[in-house]
């Protein structure tokens, strides 16, 4: 009895080796909307069924109607333009603060020892506990909102910018003295490059950090501004005009996310990387 | 003190690797040498101390390099965030573009001044450090092992390469290497580091003739692996 013919035929005919795939497929430019669209259609639903009270959320389309009225008395653009302005205004001041002491912090080593010490003290108090003090400080005026906002906006900048700064490679501060770069250059092409990762990453935190920190400060104290617009609302029960900052809050978060997403695509498009 | 690279009696010790006991070398302008050695036996460091790169050394002896000294290490290290070209012409301005495409022509990269350095291949890379190092018309080039990251074909184009563009531009050379034919093929002159000392240097004067050229080089080949075979002083 031979059955090794029998074994020959019944070996099946080898298939193409086709490797698992670990990263991840390239991503469409508009993906990140199909999160917040689900969200918006499960609300929807709850709101049509009656599942949800109007008292307590509103529907979506109230929202809109709201926001529509608002926008026709003149009232949304006006807040909006006051709340963009410092959260802009602290945006700015808190990066360029972030930026600097990272690089005295990331370039010389007494500063290092100094600005690296005190920031990491610092880290440990939450910016709201702050809030007291600087009110004592500045005032109740724009000076203390804008200065809470940057200051909110500074630490992660300066984290991340600072620690994309020291992973900047050693071979390339060599490839420098060789070229004998002189300092100015050696700062503008490889050490803020090389930090610019770490810095946008920073300013995406920094972005969200920015509306937090205006949310409560605008609820603090003012007579402006979207939070002030909330604050109202909410003093005659307006659950209408409170959800349209909601939104409006929401939108602002997510708009900032996604144009600093947007610069970084275009600033680092010299990275092969995993998830573009 | 003559010469365009001039090393007298130094020494170098670091704490975990690489140490220099009295080394003398002098290269001439335009004079092309190997430097031999196995691992851990200096040549990394004497290159360094050449470059300039060992700031936190500890020793004592007299460097002396020309103005103009270039230096090519093992791997291309381009600045990634930069294209081609502008690695090339690297804190030289743009005036220097025109130098710079002409040079990335001379390496056989025309029209690739515009790719990130990601999309070459890793010889492209190496090629565009070879240009990056040769647009400062360098009196001395420094080169630390730069081709050991690459495979045999690409070696040997960049072997013709390298000749070429060293009688076209004729900087004085030191090459560092632990490949023996590397050395034989490419150097005027080979010396060898043994633990910190030079114990060998042999000039390779090859003659045209590819017969007479064979016999030559398998003689210095076989001084050189005798050197190399003796047990260490």
């Amino acid at each position: 009895m031979n059955a090794q013919p029998d074994i020959a035929l019944a070996r099946p005919t080898p298939e193409p080796v086709t490797l698992r795939r670990l990263g991840i497929e390239a991503s469409s430019r508009w993906g990140l909307l199909l999160g917040p669209a689900l969200l918006l259609l499960y609300w929807s639903v709850l709101s049509v069924t009656g599942f949800l009270d109007p008292r307590i959320l509103p529907a979506p389309w109230t929202a809109v109607s709201t926001g529509i009225d608002l926008i026709r008395e003149g009232r949304l653009q006006e807040n909006l333009a006051v709340s963009a302005e410092r959260a802009l205004a602290g945006l700015f001041f808190g990066s360029i603060a972030g930026v600097a002491l990272a690089l005295i912090s990331g370039l010389s080593v007494l500063g290092g020892y100094v600005v690296d010490g005190l920031v990491q003290l610092k880290r440990g108090i939450p910016i709201l506990a702050l809030i007291p003090f600087m009110i004592l400080w500045f005032g109740i005026g724009e000076t203390m909102k804008v200065t809470v906002i940057a200051t909110a906006v500074f630490f992660p900048i300066y984290i991340q910018t600072h620690t994309a700064l020291s992973a900047i490679d050693v071979r390339y501060v060599e490839l420098a003295e060789t070229l004998r770069l002189s300092r100015w250059k050696f700062l503008s092409r490889i050490v803020l490059p090389g930090a610019l990762p770490g810095f946008l990453t920073g300013l995406r935190f920094g972005a969200t950090a920015a509306w937090l920190a205006l949310v409560v400060v605008e609820q603090l104290n003012a007579t402006s501004g979207i939070g002030y617009m909330v604050t109202l609302a909410r003093n005659y029960a307006q659950t209408d005009v409170m959800l349209v900052g909601l939104v409006v809050y929401a939108i602002l978060g997510f708009g900032s996310d996604a144009l600093v997403r947007q610069i970084e695509r275009r600033a680092l498009r010299w990275r092969r990387t995993l998830g573009r | 003190m003559n010469g365009t690279a001039h090393v007298r009696d130094l020494v170098r010790r670091y704490t975990l690797k690489g140490v220099l006991n009295g080394v003398d070398l002098d290269v001439a302008p335009g004079e092309f040498v190997a430097l031999l050695g196995r691992s851990g036996s200096g040549k990394s460091t004497l290159l360094r101390a050449l470059a300039g790169l060992d700031h936190e050394a500890e020793g004592s002896g007299e460097v002396h390099v020309p103005e103009r000294t270039s230096v090519i290490f093992q791997d291309a290290r381009l600045l990634p965030w930069l294209s081609v070209l502008d690695n090339v012409i690297l804190g030289l301005g743009r005036s220097m573009r025109e130098r710079g495409l002409a040079t990335l022509a001379e390496v056989g990269l025309a029209r690739r001044e515009d790719a990130w350095p990601h999309e070459l291949s890793g010889g492209e890379q190496q090629r565009v450090a070879l240009a990056r190092a040769l647009v400062r018309e360098p009196e001395l080039l420094l080169a630390d092992e730069p081709f050991g990251a690459l495979d045999a074909l690409t070696r040997t184009r960049m072997h013709a390469l390298l000749r070429r563009l060293s009688e076209v531009h004729d900087p004085a050379i030191l090459l560092v290497t632990h490949d023996i034919d590397e050395a034989i093929l490419l150097a005027d002159r080979i010396v060898m580091l043994e633990d910190g000392k030079l114990v060998l240097d042999l000039p390779v004067r090859l003659p045209s003739a590819p017969e007479e050229r064979n016999k030559r080089a398998a003689s210095v080949r076989e001084q050189l692996l005798e050197r190399l075979s003796q047990p260490a002083l």
